[in-house]
């Protein structure tokens, strides 16, 4: 149907300009709001704002209440279920309205309990299985935590209880949602103050005529606000995807005792990683520290009496958290040397190699012992790191229960034959370790499952254009698929990122994020002098590349092993990643 | 408190309330043009209000007020990474601990980040999801200077700095030497009118954004233009004659260009008498060079020299583009260097030598430039 620009322009909520302004992107003229739009073009300028029919055409955005019974859920029929749901009823009245509502969805309370959660044993708390289109549609796997609080003034303490007790069910429930109902008239509002982008809480706030329709829009208006792409701080669990084989490679790694560096670009996903090894090899037996060394002092000042006592108080802690012994760490002095901090350390792991137990120590951020751009590290003054580092690795040769992990930016640390004026302990011993952009598969997995957290369905059109724009770079990838996010409508049941929309973000996106990419750039330039000159050859003068990268075959690996650089038929170009720039 | 300014303070801060629940870390830019709404806005965001400084400082586990934790201040950071004993990766290992509870954190500096010192690891500015406070609407200007295209400024707009060449100077003084650099070369060497803004790199057009000295129309960037294009040329001008204190950076650039030049003079040294071994100083430049190495030693210290033979050593009399010159003459055959690496190693160094000469200011790759070369000339020139 043909349509003019006004009209088209009312239908997504944005303005007539707004609308002439995509037109005029899309080649297609015309010269004012009354102008008309044919009904392909109309489709192709919806599409662009991320409104599609193929969903309109569906039914999709009219919800019916039949709609949502697909994959109904049969009700308990435990006893012990329905008693503990009758209790709760008797608590809290309004439970019955829930459950009525979630029945005509096809859904259900499955387990319940009142009077369990500590301190607040006058509140109680359900889990409700989804039918299968409402966790089709909203990305629920699992059962989801609904809590019921009798106060009328709800405090920011009953919240976190509430978050407390979900994080302490022996059951397999969503872990970053729950329901709340209060008899507070602000729950609203508190409630969106409260809860954050990693977890969501949802108001039980619910018109009085029992409409089920009225569940599924507050369920989708919460749902579809959320932006799980936009990560910046490290993530791991359910929020962590890919990189199987280098976690394998590292987990051998230590298995072998092998000390191993993690280096990659800028926000790549180094800590993450780290973060990701610990939780996956945690255990009784062994114990991981993982130290960040970001807010120790920097050579030209000595980092290392900060670094002994952080590593002392790490390893009481860990010990202590296992009812360890701790004696020969505790009898440190304040300010320990480091062949006193390696002879307590050596006597704990004799004594830990006794129950079988092996601590792993992971130095992230490992710059700020070699600061190249600060200081000349192979012969600069500062032999204390390099003893500290040859204290390590004794370590590790004389105790079967020991190793350590490097991680940061540089891979000079272990790469250069010698360090502060000394033979480099770490030199052709330790292994290097590289952190690439994803590769195809894993981004596409990324984007697919935490898209379907989110209710949203991604074509593969979509997948190629967030691949070829960030290079499968971690942090650009999410942060392009987060831009895209945030264009898509709220008010639809059906959001899907076609390729055209993620093109559309993209032009806008590179200027949001070519700053962080100059930091990135500069930051190579300080600590990789070599490949930081041939990246400007292959900018330069690309013919000539190939020969100048054949004197420095190691920086060639480097860029290549961070993603900086790529071979295509024989020849070396750059990846999207500085195509950004 | 004016009602203008308290209804321009809601939406803004409204705005910021919204990204924070978004991105839990942001960053704002809130500098001379903002002054007005400044304590306002930060009260209206319903949070916490922490000096950045204080709070890195700060010893024991960090407890999570109810609410954002602005962290104001944070330009305390930016001339060398260290504020009040702390530093600022010691403020992202004390902020990351907030956002382990789920914390919500905004940043607030009246410089931008561009103008912080580079930091050895991961950076918090980076970290954060930088957001641009908006230029008032008209509608939200008083209506006396509501005429005036300075009135986008809430400063100048709401009438508490009357005068925009102060808010201009000051604001051009906030965004620091390394926006000034880039704003200098923009208008004055590539000679861009007021279609500069667009060539500048993507950190300045930041700076110039939060500084409420660009904005966005339909996508393009643009000058906010509060005066005549002249008299902000002018004011950029005299915002970069009044630097006078030595930069940051300066000991770590002229120490670079030092070690570089006086490792290539040695090298060339070692090769001349490789080559000719006692007589290496005789025929070593060819005529021009020599003559003008003889005479600048006889004006200075070697007076009655009468050839470069009798100099110590006459490599230490050559400007480095003679140097350069004669480590690619056929003679020396650029040492171990091939041609191209002369010629990256002349188009990046050369300026920055100037700069030094001439007492100008660095810009901000200088540092990282030098540090390159420094590292190739003492691990790959032989």
């Amino acid at each position: 149907m043909r349509l003019r620009v006004y009209e088209l322009a009312k239908s997504l909520d944005v303005s007539s300009h707004s609308v002439l302004m995509r037109l005029a992107e899309l080649g297609v003229p015309a010269r004012s709001a009354s102008s008309l739009v044919d009904s392909a073009t109309v489709t192709r300028v919806k599409e662009s704002f991320g409104q599609y029919d193929a969903a309109t055409e569906a039914g999709s955005t009219t919800p019916r209440q039949s709609t949502w019974n697909a994959g109904a859920v049969k009700p308990s029929t435990h006893p012990d279920t329905l008693r503990n749901l009758q209790r709760l009823k008797r608590e809290f009245p309004v439970v019955e309205d829930h459950q009525t509502i979630l029945a005509r969805l096809g859904s259900q309370f499955v387990y319940s309990g009142t009077g369990r959660v500590p301190k607040f044993e006058d509140c109680g708390f359900a889990l409700v299985r989804f039918s299968g289109a409402i966790e089709n549609a909203f990305g629920l796997t699992r059962e989801v935590f609904f809590f019921y609080s009798p106060h009328n003034d709800l405090q920011i303490r009953t919240f976190r209880a509430a978050k407390n007790a979900l994080v302490g069910l022996q059951r397999e429930v969503t872990p970053d949602m729950m329901f709340l109902w209060s008899p507070d008239v602000r729950l609203r509002e508190k409630l969106d103050d409260w809860s954050s982008g990693n977890f969501l809480a949802i108001p039980l706030v619910l018109s009085d005529d029992g409409d089920p329709i009225a569940f599924i829009k507050l369920l989708r208006d919460y749902v579809f606000s959320r932006d799980l792409f936009y990560e910046t701080t490290p993530v791991q669990g359910d929020r962590f995807f890919g990189r199987r084989r280098l976690l394998q490679t590292l987990r051998d790694d230590i298995g072998n005792q092998r000390v191993a560096g993690l280096f990659g670009l800028r926000k790549a996903g180094k800590t993450s990683v780290l973060s990701e090894l610990a939780q996956s090899l945690a255990g009784p037996e062994t114990i991981f520290i993982l130290r960040d060394l970001e807010s120790l002092p920097s050579p030209p000042d000595d980092p290392v009496p900060i670094l002994l006592q952080d590593l002392t108080d790490d390893l009481l802690s860990g010990l202590r958290q296992r009812r360890l012994g701790t004696q020969d760490l505790s009898r440190l002095a304040a300010n320990p040397g480091i062949p006193e901090f390696k002879r307590a350390f050596q006597a704990t792991l004799r004594k830990l190699a006794e129950s079988d137990i092996t601590v792993v120590l992971m130095l992230d951020e490992i710059e700020y012992l070699t600061p190249s751009d600060r200081i000349d590290v192979s012969e600069g003054d500062m032999t204390s790191v390099a003893q500290l580092l040859g204290a390590l690795r004794s370590l590790v040769q004389e105790n079967g229960n020991f190793t350590f992990l490097l991680s940061g930016l540089t891979s000079a640390i272990i790469e250069s034959g010698r360090l502060y004026g000394r033979p480099n302990p770490l030199f052709s011993w330790a292994k290097a370790n590289f952190l690439a952009p994803f590769e195809r598969h894993e981004a596409d997995d990324l984007a697919r499952s935490v898209g379907q957290k989110m209710g949203i369905t991604i074509d593969d059109g979509a997948l190629d254009a967030l691949f070829e724009a960030t290079g499968g770079h971690a942090f650009l990838y999410r942060h392009l698929a987060s831009a895209v996010v945030n264009e898509l409508p709220v008010d639809t049941f059906h959001r899907e990122i076609k390729k055209p929309l993620v093109l559309r973000i993209t032009n806008t996106w590179r200027r949001q994020v070519a700053g962080n990419m100059r930091e990135m750039l500069d930051h190579v330039k300080r600590y990789y002098p070599d490949e930081s000159y041939l990246l400007e050859i292959l900018m330069d003068e690309p013919e000539s590349f190939a020969l100048v990268a054949e004197d420095v075959p190691l920086a060639l690996g480097h860029l290549i092993s961070l993603g900086l650089i790529q071979e295509v038929d024989n020849s070396y170009e750059l990846t999207p990643v500085l195509q950004l720039l | 408190m004016t009602d203008l300014i308290l209804s321009s303070v809601q939406g803004r801060a409204a705005e910021i309330r919204t990204r924070l629940k978004r991105f839990k870390l942001v960053f704002i830019q809130c500098g001379a043009a903002f002054e007005v709404l400044r304590e306002p806005l930060l009260a209206a965001l319903g949070g916490t209000v922490l000096d950045a400084a204080n709070f890195a400082g700060t010893v024991g586990p960090v407890e999570l007020p109810a609410g954002p934790v602005i962290l104001d201040g944070l330009e305390a950071f930016a001339r060398d990474g260290k504020a009040g004993g702390a530093t600022l990766g010691g403020l992202r290992a004390k902020v990351n601990e907030l956002r382990d509870d789920d914390a919500e954190i905004c940043l607030v500096s009246r410089v931008p980040k561009i103008s912080f010192a580079p930091v050895v690891g991961s950076n918090l500015l980076d970290d954060a999801s930088w957001h641009c406070l908006p230029l008032l609407e008209p509608h939200e200007c008083l209506a006396e200077v509501r005429h005036s295209p300075a009135s986008a400024l809430p400063s100048v707009g709401l009438g508490h700095q009357p005068d925009v060449d102060l808010v201009l100077r000051a604001s051009l003084d906030e965004l620091g030497v390394n926006v000034l650099t880039d704003l200098d070369f923009a208008i004055f060497e590539a000679k861009h009118d007021v279609s500069f803004i667009a060539e500048v790199e993507p950190g300045v057009a930041e700076a110039m954004r939060g500084a409420g000295l660009a904005h966005v129309v339909d996508d393009v960037l643009r000058f906010t233009a509060p005066v005549p294009f002249w008299k902000f040329m002018n004011a950029v001008a005299d915002a970069v004659a009044a630097v006078v204190g030595p930069q940051v950076d300066l000991p770590a650039v002229s120490g670079g260009l030092w070690e570089i030049e006086r490792t290539i003079r040695k090298i060339l040294r070692d090769a001349a008498i490789r080559d000719s071994g006692a007589r290496w100083r005789k025929n070593l430049f060819n005529e021009a060079i020599a003559k003008n190495v003889l005479e600048r030693a006889r004006n200075d210290v070697n007076v009655t020299a009468v050839s470069v033979s009798q100099l110590r050593d006459p490599i230490e009399w050559l400007s480095l583009g003679e140097l350069l010159e004669v480590v690619q003459s056929s003679r020396f055959n650029g040492l171990s260097w091939d041609a191209i690496a002369w010629k990256h190693f002349a188009q990046d160094i050369m300026p920055i030598r100037n700069r030094i000469s001439h007492m100008r200011l660095l810009k901000k790759g200088d540092r990282a430039t030098v540090r390159m070369w420094v590292n190739r000339v003492t691990t790959n020139l032989s």
